[in-house]
């Protein structure tokens, strides 16, 4: 209990000190509620609108998971690819980075355009978000395996195979979960980026629509949800994180 | 006693042309079969190299090897795999060659209590000490052939007491399973207490300076570093390996 707190007890103290500061600030009549609400009035809107808020949370979440899991196999297989061949590397390692040049905030009209205003295009959105850090960090990961375990596999004859899966696989796991904890980040902001652009539910096209009729509260409080199932993402990863890399302990 | 193996005329040189750079020049050896062979000599002699060409890691450049089955190889560091239990690290052996000696879990587990490891079989390499790793790392290659082991300066990094009670299960080891050794070492008193037979190499490209028969009894004791005998190979070696 003492470890946790210590470990988690000035992150929630400062959290907790910025709200009081906000409250105070807020309900003091120096700011104009319509552009900074208080805290309590974004609790409120938070309650009453409970239900849509789950709703659409749903949606944006199931997004999220499939577009990370879908970015966790497509990192991993170009990861891999790009490790194992030279000339692979040669071939599509400029066209990774050269996809991450690409404003993703402009690519969400066209998938609109391509797939309509289904799970599809905001899928995609995540994967184009999530994917790069889980290649890069993978393909990295693979070559950082320590040189005398490769020469102890090679020494008992071990097949490329063998090697890849015994010792270069298990020594990326580090660097896989780092990427995975930066995907993880983003891949909540490429759902909703994706819903904002058009969708017909979704905390993305919520807060639109919470936007335009200006509900300021109701913007504050999808996004504090926004931030929350973030949070919960990347916590699960840190979960399993812990999980499959007790031997680091 | 019949050959183990036997190397004649390796030359290894690394890349070509004008940035080739020879590491063994016509290196040529017979290890007897149950013979503790010691290499010493100045870093950049090749020891390392040598051993890699034996254990097939690396191929020489020229020159042939003669050598029945793949023996087992513990590099300098502890090589255990972080992410497997002392026991999993044991079942390596297994896993690559499927029908490799001792690797049904009954069998590890006797091994580990042979060796006074039994507690350590769940730990992690990680919670181990440095001289507890490199016990675990030299049982696996025990299992992979107990019949040959190749050692790259398997106590460098351990402190001086450590590294003695080190070569002493080093040698109940060898004796139990009457292993061929091959061992690297930097370290003058330790190749005489482990060796039957020291090759001296010389600044690179490696090659042979010296061949000394070390001439001590076994089972090998601590006291014998001692005798007269050992007294004077020690001043040979420091002559050898450090030119006045």
């Amino acid at each position: 209990m003492m470890k946790r707190l210590r470990a988690y007890g000035p992150a929630l103290l400062v959290i907790c000190l910025v709200l009081a500061v906000w409250q105070i600030y807020a309900t003091s009549g120096l700011s104009n509620p319509a552009n900074l609400p208080a805290p309590s009035h974004i609790y409120q809107a938070l309650v009453i609108q409970r239900a849509v808020i789950w709703d659409n949370s749903l949606q944006t979440i199931a997004e999220t998971l499939i577009g990370l899991a879908l970015a966790v196999m497509l990192g991993g297989f170009f990861g891999v690819i790009i490790f194992l061949s030279a000339m692979l590397r040669k071939a599509f390692y400029p066209l990774l980075v050269a996809s991450q040049t690409v404003p993703l905030i402009a690519l969400a009209p066209l998938l609109l355009i391509w797939f309509g205003f289904g799970l599809q295009p905001k899928v995609i959105m995540v994967v184009l978000y999530c994917f790069f850090p889980i290649t890069i960090a993978v393909a990295d990961g693979l070559n950082t395996a320590d040189s005398q375990l490769i020469d102890v596999l090679k020494s008992m004859r071990a097949s490329r195979w063998q090697t890849l899966r015994t010792v270069r696989i298990p020594a990326a796991a580090p660097a896989f979960f780092s990427g995975l904890k930066i995907s993880a980040t983003y891949a909540v902001t490429g759902a909703v980026v994706g819903e904002y652009v058009g969708a017909s539910q979704g905390l993305g096209i919520y807060l639109q629509t919470a936007a335009h009729s200006d509900s300021i509260n109701l913007v504050f409080a999808l996004i504090t949800v926004i931030v929350l199932v973030s949070l919960a993402l990347v916590g699960t990863v840190l979960l399993l994180e812990k999980h499959f890399l007790a031997w680091r302990a | 006693m019949p050959t183990a193996l036997k190397l004649k005329n390796i030359t290894k040189v690394y890349g070509s042309g004008r940035h080739s750079l020879a590491a063994l020049s016509e290196i040529s050896l017979n290890v007897k079969r149950e013979e503790i062979v010691c290499l010493i000599g100045p870093n950049g002699s090749g020891k390392s190299t040598l051993l890699k060409l034996v254990a097939g890691i690396e191929e020489p450049t020229s020159g042939s090897l003669t050598l029945s089955g793949t023996p087992g190889y513990v590099p300098q560091q502890p090589s255990l795999l972080p992410w497997r239990t002392v026991e999993q690290n044991l079942r390596l052996p297994g896993d690559i060659a499927a029908g490799g000696t001792r690797t049904d879990q009954a069998g590890i587990r006797q091994l580990l209590a042979d060796f006074g490891l039994l507690e350590f079989a769940g730990a992690y390499p990680k919670a181990l000490s440095g001289g507890m790793q490199q016990k675990v790392a030299l049982l696996r290659a025990v299992l992979w052939n107990p019949a040959f082991l190749l050692l790259d300066e398997p106590f460098a990094p351990l402190d001086s007491i450590t590294r003695l009670e080190m070569q002493q299960w080093l040698l109940e080891l060898q004796r139990k399973f009457r292993s061929t050794v091959l061992c690297v070492t930097h370290d003058i008193r330790e190749a005489i207490f482990l060796a039957d037979t020291i090759y001296v190499l010389g600044q690179r490209p490696g090659h042979i300076r010296q061949i000394c028969e070390v001439g001590l009894a076994r089972p090998r004791q601590p006291r014998h570093l001692s005798t007269a005998r050992a007294k004077k190979l020690e001043k040979d070696l420091y002559g050898w390996l450090v030119p006045a």
